[in-house]
């Protein structure tokens, strides 16, 4: 009897423990939007809670997108720290290339998010990267949310949450 | 009983990433130039180019706030960020790299995501050896941190 009762409860209770483990391992598309399927993929990418980037595609053209983005940030009163091609640094300037960070700041969030714990430093400051690619224009960040996650520390979690909810906003509000 | 250690194995191999695998951390007795002296240093030795050194605190003193240096080293290789540029666009958002290097009270701390987990997060096996690199080489720049003031 007790052999039968371990028989159906361990798979059970085996199966409880690990659910968890899975539940992070939410997958999504490398190869996001280097294909034809754009449109696709982003929204897959978008639909993933999960997803280590939050991107959105812009109906403006690549100029007027980060136009769009530093008011966008103005309106949210955050401190628009700098703007430069995602080469800068690596190589000489080359005008083909369009990829360009715009860093970003609320020095509020910062103080207290640096308070909580250190390791926060791997999101700061803010940034958006504004890409261009087969004529149309992203808007991509990093989601602090899914590694905020990995942290097991409630504050920093709730704070990462808030920088990921913080950068949909941003970004909806840039391609409006 | 073979059953109860088998699936006691399974559940102990398959355990999630803790926040301690997911990042880098060390430490080291020194002087905030020549600790983030030595990071750069040791990115150069690896290859790496330090594209910009962040300096967090410094924004926020000017905004009020109180703050020990905080800073952020901005790192990569120009044909590594060109291959991501061009062709794994959906991993732009990540570079270039960063370490932190901080000032706490009694001793310098540094502090970066292990390029394993961005990997794992995206769950395509792409770039594999770049990110075992990468993964690699901070894992290497951390551990050496530690011995930073000898």
């Amino acid at each position: 009897m007790h052999y039968q009762i371990y028989k159906l409860v361990l798979p059970l209770l085996t199966c409880l423990l690990l659910l968890p483990n899975f539940a992070f391992s939410k997958e999504i598309q490398l190869a996001a939007f280097v294909s034809e399927d754009v449109i696709e993929k982003t929204e897959a990418v978008l639909n993933q809670t999960a997803s280590p980037i939050i991107v959105v595609e812009s109906p403006y053209d690549f100029k007027t997108t980060i136009q769009n983005l530093k008011k966008a940030i103005a309106g949210r009163n955050f401190r628009l720290i700098r703007i430069q091609q995602l080469t800068q640094g690596f190589s000489e300037e080359d005008s083909s290339q369009q990829d360009t960070i715009v860093y970003f700041c609320n020095f509020n969030l910062v103080n207290q998010a640096i308070k909580t714990d250190f390791r926060i430093g791997q999101f700061l400051p803010c940034r958006v990267t504004v890409h261009e690619e087969n004529g149309r224009v992203f808007l991509m960040a990093t989601n602090p949310e899914p590694i905020g996650a990995m942290l097991g520390h409630k504050k920093l979690k709730a704070i990462c949450s808030q920088i990921s909810t913080m950068y949909r906003s941003l970004l909806e509000d840039a391609t409006l | 009983m073979r059953f109860l250690l088998t699936s006691l194995f399974i559940l102990i191999t398959t355990k999630p990433v803790t926040a301690q695998q997911a990042f880098l951390t060390s430490q080291c007795q020194s002087a905030y130039p020549e600790a983030m002296m030595f990071v750069q240093d040791q990115l150069r030795q690896r290859g790496y180019k330090i594209s910009r050194v962040q300096h967090v605190d410094k924004g926020l003193k000017s905004r009020g706030y109180e703050s020990r240096r905080y800073r952020v080293v901005f790192f990569g290789k120009p044909d590594e960020i060109n291959i991501i540029r061009t062709q794994y666009s959906a991993l732009i958002p990540f570079f270039p790299l960063n370490i932190t290097v901080f000032e706490e009270p009694d001793h310098i701390g540094v502090s970066a995501i292990d390029p394993m987990q961005i990997y794992r997060l995206y769950g395509e096996e792409v770039l594999t050896d770049k990110f075992k690199q990468w993964s690699q080489d901070i894992q290497a720049v951390v551990k050496a941190f530690k011995h930073c003031s000898e």
